[in-house]
């Protein structure tokens, strides 16, 4: 897919899922597939996830704009209803999430969340911490780790079974050889995870869009509109 | 890795599981590549989550050695304070109590839930922090912030034009259970005392006096120290709940067990202590007397009994005239004979024999000893006397007379009245019997019901006519003190600074002469029950007939009359207390600890001009007071912790951190007063004034002795705490560096000769064993203090052979608050010390969060209640609402509230206290008459609340809006 | 998987348990008030048989079938742990509402808390039964919790056995939750991990007994390493097998045991005591510490007979412990001689 250049877009402006100057991008529709359960890390997530169970939003629509600084996904997909998750007082449920993923350096694999020394790194958004989003990169299955809270900016909204989602992040960030670093002109990839609360998908439990690069979704970003 | 990566997502694409568990194998590895070396290299932690838990854990000092507990009748308990930013963040046990004997279990490490938590009472919502004053209505909770100069320029004002225009009557002091045995209890002495201030005595107001032990033993106080539960062979939980309200002692109770003891517990529930018993026996509420006096006559029918024991401790081998149902007195033979002088038949000499036990025998012949040839007998044939009157009259022991009266309690009709079966009781009765030793412990609530006396006197005939009263693990034991005559002399002697460094023990029984003759003119302490009955808005409810016993001949009121007009009771105060200009309280609630309670509002809070309250926080009284002085909590000043024996050692509470807000502690808060005090007599020029008796003292020379001549200033708790240690048999060698240097416990080191003697009966302590009362009676044959000078089971008063219980019967409970089919008990719970710890977060969490009533699910289902439901509970006198709590160990037809919930956590603001009409027990009028007299502390009318009958219907509460 | 060769454990007597609370009072104090942890009490006590905390615990599921597969579990929901109430004291105290408020429960009639059913119990009157068990977190030689993490965010020390949560690792996944057949993990939604009696291993690290048994006043708790012969907890387990592990078909083996209880005797319907039929019914018993309570209970009967009637029994004295600093394994330290500078400093 390709980034759209839109000039003198602000960030807040890329934030908004409203924003007029999404109307000009051109979105695709990727189809999503759960995790397989053999894949899940324990017999306890894999005894409550059986074969099957995972994956319970279908398809995701994509945007993809950056100003040339500024890096961002507009996500839209159908769901019945919001879920804030950890949130509540009467909590068994999970937050709708999703997250944008990247690999760090070509090869990373992106099925098992990267390998040691082949990290793959994450801009997630969560349905309860709508706003602040997390810089997270991973090597290796149940090995995710925030990197910290204020790089990956993210706004959310829920309306008429939908949500959009915009989760945004510069380019390039200082000093850390763990997340991924983009330039404009030159080619990477990408992938979506997507995680349903109301069916209790947290960690591995979750949708994702398996592109045809090694699991990935080729992305170019243009220079100029 | 690119290979299993493409196959995996060739797998995946299929969405085969086939291909997907062929993934698994790959996976595996990297999962083992994981496991294997924990974290990637390239990860790091920011911070290791175990600091967050081992920080949770730091403190800045640990303040050893102080007690928190003032109003806890389970005795001290060592704490430790875990200070962080000069805030006490947590306690934790001292455990400081190491093992004086192998043979018994140490003490360690006591404390309770509340202990653990006593922060977050001392820094609750309630606490009062700085002085504050009324702006609404009573009890309205309209309060502003004072400064202390403005408190204490008011009340000191207002006191002194009380004092010159009616003297002490003018005021009085409401005075709880709720004090140190230190400064705060020497300041309340000496500030009151000093002013001539009557002060409320509330042991029998609390319902906590038991007058059968008083009748009996001649100590309302009977008691061990606890570790001589363990000792026991037969331990019978009566009447009480030892697993909730001695939590720090309990284990002796559940490790004696593991010591091959038999654990009985009688209560009509089903309770927390009866889960670890042997045997429960679930008796009819109120009826405890007929089951004790069934098991003493299985024991005498079998001849079970002690007899030698029961000849020469007891009042059995007595002899009693049968023209009048007195005991045959020296007087009434021998012309000027002596009054309290009892005779035994003797049966080789076949003639009255004058007991040397006797209370008017010479000090120095009094024994309990018999003589080589005396050879009393327990039921002699033909005994009689001839009269000074010349009349000649037969006579019969006690314990002839006891057997008749024990006929009415067989087996079967026991049974139906206590509702056990009668095999029960007489194994019951055998196992007592035959224990080796037996100890009952006589649960406080013993003295809760109008015939608890009679209970009493029952429970404790048991425990002697098998010997076991003086017995190591054996006897009738409820809780002793020990006794500190520093703590007397510091609050009420003038001047116990000159007795601090003298050896002359001739000066210290002459300030106890001082004392004596000053409280014999005008007793510091009133009756706290009559106050209420005669001036608190309960007389005609607590003396109503129907609430009493139905069999008694005249109404009570006209006993209380008699009494009243034959001057045999003492301390009573009257009408003429009944109108008070200002009201102090201290150490109490008396809006809660008196049933009834919430009538002072419309009484002798009603007319007050001033109400002054030395509080740690708002409860029901401080609602309904005007100035609100905040008192220092127990770890925020120093003091000692009321020396109740169940541990046999001293507790000194330390000050470890500053008051909170202005808090200060009692001392520095009377004696700023009575400085202002005095200042302001001097100004206005009021000298002489009256005690509330109309002794004549000098209002401006009060300071002056309230501070002993200037040497007691407003700081010196330290030097009270000296005066303690330093003129206390108890403490010889116990000074405060040695306290503090012992976490503040320290083992008592001997026992008061002036009141060890009276309430342990030990004269002989050992300080490395148990303490086992009465010593001094079994071994050493010194006589018991009743009139007998032997445990006394027949009382001959006047009131007593009216009613009928000269011996110890059983009477009905009776129908107090009406004729409604449920009965509304109640116990000390283990959530709170009385109001305290009631609602304080942390612990409300871990109940329900509100007043509950326990109810059988019987008799909840058949009045359409479900758990958690509110109910009414109601009678002729009151009605309160509570949640119900469905409880299969409810004994049907019974109501259980654990008590001391504060009125306003009743959704309607009434508590269960509020439909407690107490009836007064007519016995208790008894006075004049050898050892049955009247004294606070002694025989004084008690409060009682346990036979109160009540209905239940559900209550549907509107929601605020 | 393996049993670690010094695993701490802890004995709890039931015949001594007082229900008190005082060991829930001071683990709360200690550990669980910090942000989000209002509703936690890593240590509970409960009437027995009852609901529980959380409510029904027992039919939550989770820990391991008979051949080891994880049994499916559920997460307990907020209501059925209870919420750490609030109250409306000030406006009580200092509103000007007289009497017309009450203190109550801010936010309407909760339906469960921790001790919600206490001293309720089960059956009849007059044969209505009931004890209490106190629970902490079993630290499990196979812990279901460990096991269930995918991000292997529980450890359990080398040294000892303890299970912890690596909050630092954890991202409030809450798979522990429900693996944990004990349903003795809390979910901080604030901080959004996992949070757990962790044996109070400062103390222990320090020497120091955990705070729930050092406090208890009913001397009921005994500490220690399993394989250290000569101290109670091997001898209670191991050597007197008086002590049994709760819900052992829950296949995490616990390194928590339990004295079972001796109720006192039940009443035959003509009021007599009826020896043949314990209070407490064996078939319950044996519902929560399986078959071998039967013989746990016959030996303390038989070794309790032998110390009335002797003066002797190594098991009696054991459960007795004269010594109190004898239950606590050589962990007897005085807390207040632990030096904490280092700590405070950090802080």
């Amino acid at each position: 897919m390709k980034a759209q250049y839109i000039r003198g877009a602000s960030l807040d402006v890329l934030l908004d899922p409203d924003a007029a100057a999404w109307r000009s991008v051109k979105s695709a529709t990727l189809p999503l597939s759960g995790t397989p359960s053999a894949l899940q890390p324990t017999a306890a997530v894999r005894t409550e996830f059986p074969e099957g169970s995972i994956g319970a939003i279908k398809q995701v629509s994509v945007a993809i704009a950056h100003n040339g600084g500024e890096l961002a996904f507009r996500l839209e997909w159908s769901d019945a209803s919001a879920e804030s998750g950890a949130g509540g007082q009467d909590d068994v449920g999970f937050p709708d999430a999703a997250a944008i993923l990247l690999p760090v350096r070509p090869g990373a694999p992106l099925m098992t969340m990267g390998a040691p020394g082949q990290p793959v790194n994450a801009w997630y958004w969560r349905a309860d911490e709508n706003g602040t989003g997390r810089q997270v990169t991973a090597q290796g299955l149940g090995t995710t780790e925030t990197i910290d809270r204020e790089s990956v900016k993210c706004r959310g909204i829920h309306r008429q079974s939908e949500w959009a989602v915009v989760i945004a992040r510069h380019l390039r960030v200082k000093g850390n050889q763990q997340v991924a670093q983009i330039d404009v002109g030159t080619g990477t990839a990408f992938s979506i995870a997507i995680w349903e609360g109301g069916h209790r998908e947290r960690a591995g439990i979750k949708s994702f869009a398996l592109g045809a690069l090694e699991g990935w979704h080729p992305l170019t970003l243009n220079r100029s509109s | 890795m690119k290979l299993s990566f493409d196959s995996a997502r060739r797998s995946f694409l299929r969405g085969g599981v086939a291909g997907a568990a062929g993934l698994m194998l790959d996976l595996s590895n990297l999962r083992l590549a994981i496991a294997g070396g924990g974290l990637p290299p390239e990860a790091k932690l920011y911070k290791d989550y175990r600091d967050v838990y081992r920080q949770k854990w730091a403190w800045d000092h640990v303040s050893v050695g102080t007690h928190t507990c003032t109003n806890c009748a389970s005795g001290g308990c060592s704490w430790d304070l875990y200070v962080r930013d000069g805030i006490v963040w947590r306690e934790e046990q001292g455990a400081p109590y190491t093992q004086t004997n192998a043979t018994v279990p140490d003490y360690n490490p006591r404390g309770c839930q509340k202990g653990a938590s006593a922060s977050a009472l001392y820094r609750s919502p309630a606490r009062i922090r700085y002085p504050l004053k009324r702006v609404g209505a009573r009890g309205e909770n309209r309060w502003k912030r004072i400064s202390w100069e403005e408190a204490l320029d008011e009340i000191a004002r207002t006191l002194v034009d009380t004092l010159s225009k009616r003297g002490g009557a003018g005021a009085y002091l409401e005075n709880g259970n709720n004090s140190d045995f230190g400064p705060s209890w020497i300041a309340m002495m000496r500030f009151f005392r000093g002013l001539g201030i009557p002060i409320t005595e509330n042991f029998a107001g609390s319902g906590d006096l038991m007058t059968g032990a008083t009748l009996t033993l001649g100590n309302p106080v009977p008691g061990a120290s606890s570790d001589d539960w363990f000792r026991t062979d037969y331990f019978v939980n009566w009447f009480g709940n030892p697993v909730s309200t001695r939590i720090p002692d309990a284990h002796f109770m559940t490790e004696a067990r593991y010591r091959g003891a038999k654990i009985v517990s009688i209560t009509p529930d089903f309770s927390p202590s009866a889960i670890h018993a042997d045997l429960w026996i679930g008796i009819r509420p109120g009826t405890d007397a007929a089951l004790a006096l069934a098991a003493c006559k299985v024991i005498i029918d079998e001849n079970l009994h002690d007899a030698p024991y029961v000849v020469e401790q007891t009042d059995l081998p007595l002899l009693i005239r049968t023209d009048t149902q007195q005991f045959l007195r020296e007087f009434d033979v021998v012309p000027g004979g002596r009054r309290q002088c009892f005779a035994w038949w003797d049966e080789k000499k076949q003639q009255v024999v004058w007991s040397a036990s006797s209370a008017d025998i010479e000090q120095d012949k009094r024994t309990l000893k018999l003589g080589p040839e005396d050879r009393p007998t327990l039921e002699p044939k033909g005994a009689q006397i001839t009269l000074a009157s010349g009349r000649t009259v037969a006579l019969r022991t006690a314990f002839s007379l006891l057997r008749e009266k024990l006929a009415a309690y067989d087996l079967d009709s026991a049974s139906k009245i206590t509702g056990v079966n009668p095999k029960v009781i007489r194994r019951f009765a055998r196992e007592f019997a035959q224990a080796k030793s037996a100890m009952i412990y006589a649960g406080a609530a013993m003295g809760k019901i109008l015939h608890g006396e009679l209970v009493q006197r029952a429970t404790i005939l048991l425990a002697a006519l098998t010997g076991n009263n003086g017995r190591a693990g054996g006897g009738w034991q409820e809780m002793t003190f020990w006794e500190l005559e520093g703590l007397l002399l510091s609050g009420l002697y003038d001047h116990p600074s000159d007795l601090i460094n003298t050896d002359n023990p001739a000066a210290v029984w002459g300030a106890f002469g001082e004392i004596g003759k000053e409280q014999a003119a005008s007793p510091s302490y009133i009756s706290g029950s009559m106050m209420m009955l005669n001036n608190g808005g309960t007389y005609a409810t607590q003396l109503d007939p129907r609430y009493n016993d139905p069999t008694l001949p005249r109404k009570p009121e006209e006993y209380l009359k008699e009494a009243i007009a034959k001057g045999e009771l003492h301390n009573v105060p009257g009408p003429e207390l009944g109108s008070p200009d200002v009201i102090f309280n201290m150490f109490g609630n008396p809006f809660r600890h008196n049933r009834m309670g919430d009538r002072l509002a419309n009484t002798l809070f009603a007319t007050a001009k001033l109400v002054v309250n030395l509080t740690l926080r708002m409860d029901d009284t401080a609602r309904h007071s005007d100035i609100l002085l905040p008192s220092a909590a127990p770890y925020e000043k120093l003091g000692f912790k009321y020396t109740i024996a169940y541990p046999p050692y001293l507790h000194l509470g330390d000050k470890a951190v500053a008051p909170a807000g202005e808090a200060k502690s009692d001392w520095e808060i009377l004696s700023l007063l009575m400085e202002r005090v005095s200042t302001e007599a001097k100004r206005r020029n009021v000298t002489q004034v009256t005690t509330y008796r109309g002794v004549p003292y000098d209002l401006t020379q009060a300071h002056w002795r309230f501070t002993d001549k200037g040497r007691l200033g407003p700081a010196d708790d330290e030097k009270l705490v000296r005066l303690i240690l330093g003129l206390s048999t108890a403490t010889r060698g116990i000074t405060l560096e040695k306290l503090r240097a012992s976490k503040g416990v320290m083992r008592y080191t001997g026992v008061s000769a002036i009141g060890g003697r009276m309430w342990c009966g030990t004269s002989d302590y050992k300080i490395d064993e148990p303490l086992v009362p009465y010593q001094d009676m079994v071994v050493k044959k010194m006589p018991w203090p009743t009139s007998t000078g032997r445990q006394q089971f027949y009382i001959d008063h006047p009131i007593f052979v009216e009613v009928g219980e000269t011996l110890p019967v059983h009477k009905e409970p009776p129908m107090a608050g009406g004729h409604y089919p449920l009965q509304l008990t109640c116990g000390h719970t283990r959530w709170s010390i009385h109001t305290a710890w009631r609602d304080v977060d942390i612990l409300l969490r871990l109940q329900r969060g509100e007043p509950v009533i326990f109810v059988n699910p019987d008799d909840a289902k058949s009045r359409g209640i479900g758990d958690h439901d509110y109910a009414a509970v109601h009678n002729d006198v009151g009605e309160f609402v509570a949640r119900v709590k469905l409880t299969p160990g409810i004994r049907p037809g019974q109501v259980h509230v654990y008590h001391a919930w504060l009125a306003n956590q009743f959704v309607t603001g009434k508590s269960n206290d509020a439909l407690a009409p107490s009836p007064m027990r007519v016995t208790n009028f008894a006075g004049k008459h050898g050892h049955v007299k009247s004294e606070v502390g002694w025989i004084d009318p008690t409060q009682n609340d346990r036979d109160t009958r009540v209905d239940l219907r559900k209550h549907v509460v509107r929601e605020h809006p | 998987m393996t049993a670690r060769k010094h695993q701490l454990a802890m004995v709890m007597d039931l015949n001594k348990c007082l229900g008190c609370h005082t060991c829930t009072v001071a683990c709360k104090t200690l550990w669980s008030n910090g942000e989000g942890m209002d509703y936690m009490w890593f240590n509970t006590v409960n009437t027995m048989p009852g609901r529980g905390t959380p409510r029904d615990w027992e039919a939550m599921g989770g820990g391991f079938d008979a051949r080891g597969n994880a049994r499916p579990g559920r997460l307990p929901r907020r209501q059925e742990y209870g919420e750490a109430w609030k109250f409306n004291h000030d406006e009580l105290y200092h509103g000007g509402n007289g009497d017309s408020r009450h203190l109550e429960i801010k936010g309407g009639t909760p339906e469960w808390g921790p001790n919600w059913d206490e001293d309720e119990g089960a059956g009849k009157f007059p044969n209505s039964y009931h004890f209490y068990l106190p629970r902490i977190c079993n630290h499990c030689t196979h812990a279901a919790c460990q096991a269930a993490c995918p991000r292997q965010a529980i450890e359990k020390r080398e040294s000892d056995g303890i299970v912890t949560v690596n909050e630092d690792r954890c991202r409030g996944y809450r798979f522990c939750q429900s693996a944990c057949p004990y349903k003795k993990i809390y979910f901080n939604h604030q901080k959004k991990v996992a949070q757990k009696c962790i044996f109070c291993f400062p103390r222990i690290d320090e020497g120091v007994a955990p705070a729930c048994a050092r406090q208890c006043p009913g001397r009921l708790r005994f500490v220690g390493y399993r394989d250290d012969q000569n101290a109670p907890i091997y001898k209670l387990v191991d050597k007197w097998k008086v002590a049994l592990p709760l819900h052992p078909e829950y296949g995490t083996e616990p390194n928590v045991f339990y004295v079972p209880p001796i109720g006192p005797a039940s009443y035959g319907a003509d009021g007599d005591i009826d020896e043949s039929r314990p209070r407490v019914p064996d078939e319950y018993l044996v519902s929560l510490f399986g078959p071998k309570v039967l013989d746990a209970l016959a030996t303390v009967k038989a070794e309790r007979e032998r110390k009335r009637i002797t003066g002797k029994s190594e098991l009696m004295d054991l459960l007795i412990a004269y010594e109190w600093k004898s239950m606590f394994g050589g962990l007897d330290r005085d807390p207040s001689t632990v030096s904490v500078i280092q700590w405070t400093k950090k802080r």
